[in-house]
């Protein structure tokens, strides 16, 4: 059976945030340490995207910027406990989330990818003018749009 | 029948009487947008009832099958989002259900790690 060879596994991915003033070689080393992780249990990592320091909605950690990761990996689901337990044991690292994004993956088909790095794009605020709904967006009442029965 | 209230029970009785209203409204008040009028900005350009005015909206997601909806991607959520950071109701979004409950979800998700504000400034 087809099946039986296949090996399937999930597909994850970590966003995890680090202290904005973390240096660049701890930034790796916490990157190849979580790698090691992954790959002791027997999943694999695909890549590993820095997304740079950008600004948080809000303070995280008392800072009101910090250094975003994104980490996608394939492995069994109890590869996501021990990912973020060793998340939660590093004391640079702020914040984490982790999402399944694809299920009965191919363990050999998928291709590991390179790390990206990806410039922070400094958030300017748009014009109001391009959102094509927004101008009742303000004020917004749940009363604003109930029709008066009379 | 001439009268200008018992004319205004039968248009706001409901959209199926609709176009009679019209009708009489031609004659006796001069149609339905002074009627519609009297109910002020609460019901908007699109409020309400409203079969046939204002654009028929249609989900973004549904007519671009390319577009995804990605938590990580803020510029794209905040697009759903009021200033103050709340989710826009599907009926002002025009989304279709199932693309809103992706974007409930990934705003939520946004939120979790610090993308989005649960809650923005004070007016």
């Amino acid at each position: 059976m087809a099946e039986a060879t296949k090996r399937l596994v999930r597909e994850y991915e970590t966003v995890y945030l680090l202290k904005a003033d973390t240096p660049d070689d701890q930034v790796e080393e916490i990157k190849e340490r979580l790698r090691g992780v992954v790959n002791r249990e027997g999943g694999k990592v695909i890549r590993f995207t820095n997304q740079g320091k950008r600004k948080t909605a809000f303070p995280v950690a008392k800072n009101g910027r910090a250094l975003f990761m994104q980490c996608l990996y394939v492995g069994k689901p109890g590869l996501v406990a021990e990912f973020e337990r060793n998340l939660r044991m590093l004391d640079l690292v702020t914040k984490f989330q982790s999402v399944k994004v694809a299920e009965d993956v191919d363990f050999d088909a998928r291709q590991v990818e390179a790390d990206v790095k990806i410039q922070p794009v400094e958030d300017e605020v748009k014009p109001r003018e391009e959102r094509t709904f927004g101008e009742r967006d303000e004020g917004f009442e749940p009363e604003t749009f109930e029709r008066g029965e009379e | 029948m001439a009268r200008p209230d018992s004319g205004g029970k039968t248009f706001g009785g409901g959209g199926k009487s609709f176009g009679g209203g019209g009708g009489y409204g031609g004659g006796g008040r001069g149609g339905d947008r002074e009627e519609r009028g009297e109910h002020g900005d609460r019901g908007g350009e699109e409020g309400g009832r409203g079969r046939g005015f204002g654009r028929r909206k249609v989900c973004r997601f549904c007519a671009d099958k390319a577009l995804k909806v990605d938590y990580k991607d803020q510029q794209a959520l905040k697009y759903f989002l009021t200033e103050r950071g709340k989710i826009i109701p599907r009926r002002i979004s025009g989304n279709c259900a199932k693309h809103q409950r992706e974007i409930a979800t990934a705003v939520k998700r946004a939120r979790m790690v610090a993308i989005l504000p649960y809650t923005a400034g004070t007016p």
